[in-house]
């Protein structure tokens, strides 16, 4: 208990010193007075009495500070009196002050804004409880690394494995575009058909209502759907009454039982949800279909790779047991997370170790600023060491200057920051494309903090303790002499050297990766996609299938309206196609070639699957190769038809024409049918540039939700109202939407790619402004303490351009030396980033070259305005000094 | 004392001053310094600075209180007065010393029985 009070007390002696410091002082000169009194008493003369009694006392001044030891936390009294003096020396150097938490503040400043990127997208994206123990999972076919999953093959998943705490699924096809009547008006949403469990497992509870029962999956029961919060805000108006109410899906009448809340559309801007029971009955019993996409939540002390082999085992068996459906069938499972983020998270990486490079070039200029003004004190520091102080006050002092600075640098850094991420929030979406992410929760929160100014307070320490280290080194006697302008020690010159030789190495990465971004980035802009993009708008129809109920119908429509459009002014020509190239699709189909080497039923190839009016191929640009285009009376004959592009020709006729061959269809059926191929295009590429197109066949016909090309002569987005028009004449009550160009797509594409590059691009310059004046920094520094030395060279008679030349000279050896360094970590590092790449290799001689060279220009720049004050020195003057 | 054990030295000296006041009522640091070096017989030496350090850690204990009056001659000085918990700890630190003596005496005493 005492001991506690005697704490408190020490505690409120760190307040209130100055009164205290008076007490004490009255009481001792009180005590000091009496004893000199009974001195006096004893016949001691006045200054005998008074030495006589401060003798006894032993001290004045030592008995106050061990007064004062008692008293209060003197370790933390010291360390506040520190924190003063640095702000002081701070206030007193204004000019580098600024310089340096400039420089700190950039570098985490850009540090911080990654991190808050990396951390809201990487580990906030999933409003999920829990996201970390989620998985997807999906089948895999040897032609084909993803497929979905055959109901059958994911029931037994549930019954057989034990690594799972639940499994749900989805399906995406079946109401990708789903036409949704509300008030007796069409419009087309994105659906889909989800396991009743998937919303429990995923931990989302509907707002209002209920989620699915298990009764809901029974095949044929299930007319229930829930809604999304954003549908039922616009479409439904908010209507409090909406559970029990009946909408209708694709011409089916569903009761609403549940609204889910706002921000959850998940899987991909999903607005209805039905359950299971709904689901085709082909697809719910035969095993060659597969449907699903499924969601597991891994058991506690299950790991990825315990469920991975579990799920390949029961595969494996299926296998066996079903040889006709589930041969070669393989199991996939990911981490949610990454299914949907795919390579971004490497690339968020990538972009975060650039940052890091940063940082620690800012790093290495404050350091050797810090280390350079260190020199400058040494004369001052000597001194304090005579007065007494030690050398751990003394080191005690520089650490808390240093920690001083870099608070200041990290604070602003942090504003930056803050500042910085409003632009870059709005890139985001652009370059992310998926739609779950809450990109609108970028901020910085507070762990991001905490771990930025954890990086500042470890940059402080290590800013003040070298210097210090290295100041209290010499004797005093070495400090105090008029030497002011001694040359600088060997070690010192060292230090100089790595200073600037790291951030010429440093920049040098950073530099080599956004070069390899960047003409990865000018590859896949030159690479071909196969279809003209300039003049190109693309659009969306939907018919609504109650309206338009046959293919007579539909086609009736098109009929009607493909030459109105072509008739169009400004419209060169029109086609129609499922869906345009760049933009995932989910047509596929199994086939055989009729006549070939027969093959086992799992190894049946893949290809992808399209429906196509005549003009689609000479509008969208894409080459004929052999054979002939979709005519208009194919139409009429549909199926019996096919063209297909030159991959499939290669990959299954080895360069043997294809034209006249029979391709068979429908082989899961038993009741195949063959088609003829009548013509070979051009490849296109699929869902990405950088990955090369798949085999792919082409029908003729049209489908109730299709894309809708024009080619046109003039700006293609001043077309689309005329379009709009046109489309209404035919059927007034018919909308297009989702107008976009052929540029637009192809954009969008590659957004990803475009930001990483800009993004890294401006890194660079970031490095490079740093460097530049990092060694700016130092060689001026390194001029200055060596006047001496330039003045003896000049003084015995070298010329001043010698002297230019020695500057420059070991400017560019030390940069030479950094970018031989530079250039050698950046081959080992850029190894890693090598998937992010298109086109160039991670050694790419032309981008190495062009950032040595950029190198080269900077140090010369940098060291050109010290080299020249160099040249100017007046060997007189430097020499007086002596 | 040259001031190598300061903390048992300190210990002491705490345990001195609270008998001081015990025995004399409320007194100023010079006064209970002086008398601690009667009471000793001039055998001890105190380092009068020594003293202050001591008093305040007491103080910090809440076995003392001080407050400033007057002196007999008329001079302002800080007066301390033993706590009623400064009176509980001096018996509690006596009867130890008494009984660290009584311990000692039976060890450095002729042995007795052989």
């Amino acid at each position: 208990m005492s001991v506690l009070r005697a704490w408190m007390w020490r505690l409120g002696g760190l307040f209130g010193r100055d009164r205290r410091d008076r007490e004490l002082a009255a009481e001792l000169e009180a005590h000091v007075q009496m004893h000199i009194e009974d001195n006096l008493c004893a016949g001691m003369s006045p200054e005998e009495a008074r030495r006589q009694a401060l003798l006894k006392l032993g001290g004045l001044e030592q008995t106050k500070e061990r007064y004062r030891d008692q008293r209060g936390f003197v370790w933390l009294e010291s360390v506040l009196q520190d924190v003063r003096f640095g702000l002081r020396m701070l206030r007193k150097n204004p000019g580098f002050t600024t310089v340096a938490v400039l420089t700190l503040a950039l570098g985490i400043g850009a540090n911080t804004a990654i991190f808050s990127i990396v951390d809201a997208v990487l580990l906030r994206s999933l409003p999920f409880r829990d996201p970390g123990r989620l998985v997807a999972i999906s089948e895999t076919h040897p032609s084909m690394p993803e497929i979905g999953a055959a109901v059958a093959d994911f029931e037994d998943w549930r019954t057989e494995s034990h690594s799972f705490e639940g499994l749900a699924a989805y399906n995406l096809t079946s109401l990708a575009h789903a036409t949704l009547i509300v008030h007796g008006e069409p419009q087309e949403v994105h659906g889909a058909i989800i396991s009743h469990d998937l919303f429990r497992l995923l931990g989302i509870t509907p707002s209002m209502g209920f989620n699915f029962s298990s009764q809901d999956d029974v095949l044929d029961n299930g007319h229930v759907a829930i809604l999304s919060n954003e549908i039922w805000r616009t479409r439904f108006d908010a209507d409090p009454k909406i559970l029990g109410q009946l909408v209708t899906v694709n011409q089916r009448p569903y009761t609403v039982v549940g609204v889910l809340p706002a921000g959850l559309r998940f899987p991909q801007d999903t607005d209805v949800w039905i359950p299971l029971g709904n689901l085709d009955q082909d697809d719910r019993t035969n095993r060659f279909y597969h449907p699903l996409f499924a969601i597991g939540r891994l058991r506690p002390g299950v790991n990825l790779w315990k469920a991975r082999a579990e799920l390949a085992g029961i595969a494996a068996q299926l296998a066996g047991a079903y040889p006709q459906t589930n041969h070669d069938i393989g199991v996939k499972v990911e981490p949610l997370l990454q299914t949907y983020l795919g390579g971004l998270r490497e690339y968020l990486l990538i972009l975060w170790a650039a940052v890091g490079l940063v940082l620690l070039i800012a790093c290495a200029n404050v350091a050797s600023l810090l280390l350079a003004r260190a020199t400058s004190r040494e004369g001052e520091m000597g001194l304090r060491s005579a007065l007494g102080a030690s050398r751990a006050r003394l080191i005690r002092q520089t650490v808390a200057e240093g920690v001083v600075l870099s608070l200041l640098g990290g604070v602003s850094g942090l504003l930056l920051a803050w500042a910085g991420l409003f632009p870059v929030s709005r890139w985001l979406p652009r370059m992310v494309g998926a739609p779950i992410l809450r990109l609108h929760e970028i901020g910085i929160y507070p762990q991001v903090s905490v771990v930025t100014l954890s990086i500042t307070i470890f940059a402080g320490l290590l800013f003040g303790i070298v210097p210090a280290i290295r100041g209290g080194r010499r004797g005093i006697s070495a400090t105090l002499q008029p030497g002011r302008h001694a040359s600088p020690s060997a070690r010192k010159r060292l230090a100089y050297r790595v200073a600037v030789g790291g951030e010429v190495a440093l920049a040098a990465v950073v530099l080599i990766s956004a070069g390899l971004l960047v003409r990865s980035l000018q590859q896949l802009l030159a690479t071909s996609v196969g279809f003209r993009v300039d003049h190109l708008l693309t659009m969306r129809i939907s018919l609504p299938t109650n309206q338009y109920q046959t293919t007579q119908a539909i086609d009736g429509f098109y009929g009607r309206l493909l030459p109105k459009l072509r008739a169009s002014p400004g419209i060169d020509s029109v086609g129609t196609i499922d869906q345009t190239p760049l933009v995932p699709n989910l047509g596929v189909t199994r086939f055989l070639i009729d006549g070939a080497t027969p093959v086992r039923t799992g190894d049946y190839p893949v290809a992808n699957y399209r429906q196509v009016s005549p003009d689609y191929f000479q509008t969208m640009g894409i080459p004929l190769m052999s054979g002939r285009m979709i005519r208009e009376d194919d139409l009429a004959g549909r199926d019996a038809v096919v063209i297909v592009n030159r991959t499939l020709a290669q990959q299954f006729f080895s360069g043997k024409s294809p034209i006249g061959r029979k391709l068979l269809l429908a082989v899961a059926t038993g009741r195949p049918f063959p088609v003829t191929i009548v013509g070979v295009v051009g490849d296109v590429r699929d869902v990405s540039i950088d990955s090369p197109a798949p085999a792919e066949m082409y029908f003729p016909g049209f489908g109730p939700t299709l894309t809708l090309v024009v080619r046109s002569g003039v700006d293609p987005s001043s077309l689309a109202a005329a379009i709009r028009n046109v489309v209404l004449t035919v059927d007034a009550s018919q909308s297009v939407f989702a107008v976009e160009t052929g540029t637009r797509l192809v954009d969008d594409s590659i957004a990803r790619q475009r930001v990483s590059a800009l993004l890294l691009g401006s890194f660079s310059v970031l490095a490079l402004i740093l460097a530049i004046g990092g060694i700016y920094g130092v060689t001026s520094y390194a001029v200055a303490e060596r006047t001496r030395e330039i003045g003896i060279r000049l003084a015995l008679g070298a010329q001043r351009g010698d002297v230019l030349r020695l500057i420059i000279g070991e400017g560019l050896v030390l940069a030479g030396i950094g970018i031989c360094v530079g250039l050698a970590v950046a081959v080992g590092l850029t190894r890693l980033m090598a998937n992010q790449l298109y086109g160039v290799s991670a050694t790419d001689p032309p981008t190495y070259i062009g950032v040595a060279g950029i190198l080269v220009c900077v140090a010369l720049a940098a060291c050109w305005i010290p080299a020249r004050r160099a040249m100017r020195v007046d060997p007189a003057e430097a020499l007086r000094y002596e | 004392m040259g001031g190598d054990k300061p903390d048992v030295w300190q210990g002491t000296l705490a345990l001195m001053a609270l008998k001081t006041l015990e025995m004399l009522g409320p007194l100023h640091g010079y006064g209970i310094a002086r008398r601690i070096e009667q009471t000793s017989g001039d055998l001890l030496s105190v380092n009068y600075g020594t003293l202050y350090p001591a008093l305040l850690k007491l103080e910090q204990e809440g076995y003392i209180s001080s407050e400033w009056g007057v002196s007999d001659n008329n001079r302002k000085a800080k007066f301390y007065n033993l706590t009623r918990a400064g009176r509980k700890q001096l018996e509690k630190e006596m009867r130890e010393w008494e009984q660290t003596t009584a311990i000692v005496a039976r060890f450095l005493a002729p042995r007795e029985e052989s």
